[in-house]
C-alpha cells in the first residue's frame, strides 16, 4: 500500500495529465473494469463525438496507445492494473485527494469553458511517471 | 413480368444485408427516446453508463470487433425527428439521421412511417447529388407517389447531369421533366419495392442503394448497401424492367 504523500499526488496529477487516461479512469471508477476494446471504443468515441472539441480519431491508434502508453502509465502510477495478455483493465481505486482531483478533472473535461487540463496536470506532476513504452 | 434472369429485388435485398452491428451509447442513462429510431434496424443496443452531462453522451457504431463510427447525443433529436428537406439541404445533408443511415447500411430496418424510409432513401440522394452524374434509378410503386417528390427530382435532373429514372404504376400522369424518363410499371412488376439506386457514375464507391419491400399495407423491409455487385444488379433488374416497359 502507497504512502498518499505529495509524491504519490504528483504521480497521479502525472497519469492523469492526458485526456484518454482522464476518460478510462472515469469509466473505470463506474464500472470496476474492463477490456481494452471497451475502453478503445469508449476514448475514439468521446473524441468522435463526446464531450468537449470533436476530431476524426483513429480507433486503432487509440488501442495501440492504451496498450502500449496510457494503460501501462495508469498502471504505474497505482490507478489501475492492467493485463496486457488478458487485455483487461481494473481500476485500483484512489487516494481521496485523487478522487477530488478526479472529479475537478471531469468537470473540467465536459464543461464548455476550455480549461488547459493537460498542461494544467502535466505542470503538477512532474515526478516519476512512467510511459512505458 | 419482366426481368426474370437476374436477382429480384427481394433477393437483392437479403444479399445486401451484412454481419450484425452493434450500437453502445455512452451517458449518464439509457437514452430510452433513441430507442424507438435504433428499433427499427436489426442492431443490439447496449448501453454504458458514464458520468458525463447527458447531452455530452455520444453513441458508437460497431460490426463485430470493428469500429465504424460514432454520433453525438447533441444530434440524438435529428434520430428522432430525422429531417426529409430535400438532397441538397444542409439540415438533411448533415443530419445525424443521414449519418446513422450511413453506418448501419447492411443492417435490415423494418419503418412503418413514410416520411422516415424518404429520410432514409436521401443518404441514396444526397449522393448521387454530389456526384452530379451517372444514373439514379427510383422506384414509387405508384406515380401518384411521385407527385410529393416532383420538385426534389425535377431539381436533382435540372442541376446535375444525372439521368434518372422513375417507376411507378401509372395512377397518375406526371408532368415531362427533362432528365428524367417515367416507366409506367403497368404489369406491377415493382408494386411492392422501393428502390432508390444511384450507380455511382460507374466508380464502386460511390455505388449505394435502399432496397425495402411493402410487406403489408405501409410497412416496408429494406436495407441501405454500399455493395457494389449488389448495387449493379438492381441497377439491371430496373435496366430489364425498363426495357419491358417502355
Amino acid at each position: 500500500m502507497p504512502t498518499h504523500d505529495g509524491g504519490e499526488t504528483s504521480r497521479l496529477l502525472g497519469a492523469l495529465s492526458e485526456r484518454d487516461r482522464r476518460i478510462v479512469v472515469y469509466y473505470l471508477r463506474e464500472h470496476g473494469s474492463a477490456s481494452v476494446g471497451t475502453l478503445a471504443d469508449l476514448v475514439t468515441g468521446w473524441g468522435e463525438a463526446g464531450p468537449g472539441p470533436n476530431e476524426s480519431v483513429d480507433h486503432e491508434d487509440v488501442r495501440v496507445g492504451l496498450h502500449h502508453v496510457h494503460l501501462p502509465a495508469l498502471d504505474a502510477a497505482g490507478v489501475a492494473e492492467y493485463d496486457p495478455s488478458a487485455g483487461q483493465v481494473t481500476f485500483a481505486g484512489l487516494p481521496a485527494a485523487g478522487e477530488r482531483i478526479l472529479d475537478a478533472a471531469l468537470n473540467a473535461d465536459t464543461s464548455e469553458t476550455g480549461v488547459d487540463l493537460e498542461r494544467l496536470l502535466a505542470a503538477t506532476g512532474d515526478v516519476g511517471v512512467d510511459d512505458g513504452g | 413480368m419482366a426481368a426474370e434472369d437476374g436477382p429480384s429485388p427481394r433477393e437483392l435485398r437479403e444479399r445486401a444485408r451484412g454481419p450484425a452491428k452493434t450500437i453502445t451509447t455512452f451517458g449518464p442513462e439509457a437514452y430510452d427516446d433513441i430507442e424507438a429510431a435504433l428499433d427499427r434496424f436489426d442492431v443490439d443496443v447496449v448501453h454504458e453508463s458514464l458520468p458525463i452531462p447527458e447531452s455530452s453522451g455520444y453513441l458508437v457504431v460497431k460490426r463485430g470487433e470493428e469500429y465504424l463510427g460514432a454520433i453525438s447525443a447533441a444530434a440524438f433529436g435529428e434520430l428522432r425527428d430525422p429531417p426529409a428537406g430535400a438532397p441538397w439541404d444542409a439540415s438533411t445533408r448533415e443530419s445525424a439521421y443521414r449519418e446513422l443511415v450511413a453506418l448501419l447500411s447492411g443492417s435490415s430496418f423494418e419503418m412503418d412511417d413514410r416520411r422516415r424510409l424518404v429520410a432514409t432513401a436521401r443518404e441514396v440522394e444526397d449522393r448521387a447529388w454530389r456526384t452530379g452524374r451517372g444514373s439514379l434509378a427510383v422506384t414509387f410503386q405508384s406515380l401518384s407517389a411521385f407527385e410529393g417528390q416532383l420538385p426534389v427530382y425535377d431539381r436533382l435532373a435540372a442541376g446535375t447531369d444525372l439521368s434518372i429514372t422513375v417507376f411507378g404504376k401509372p395512377d397518375w400522369e406526371p408532368p415531362a421533366v427533362d432528365g428524367v424518363d417515367i416507366h409506367r410499371d403497368e404489369a406491377g412488376a415493382l408494386a411492392d419495392f422501393w428502390v432508390v439506386a444511384f450507380d455511382g457514375a460507374g466508380e464502386d464507391e460511390d455505388k449505394c442503394a435502399l432496397i425495402a419491400e411493402e410487406v403489408e399495407p405501409g410497412s416496408y423491409v429494406g436495407v441501405v448497401t454500399y455493395d457494389p455487385s449488389v448495387v449493379d444488379d438492381v441497377t439491371a433488374h430496373l435496366r430489364d424492367v425498363a426495357a419491358s416497359t417502355g
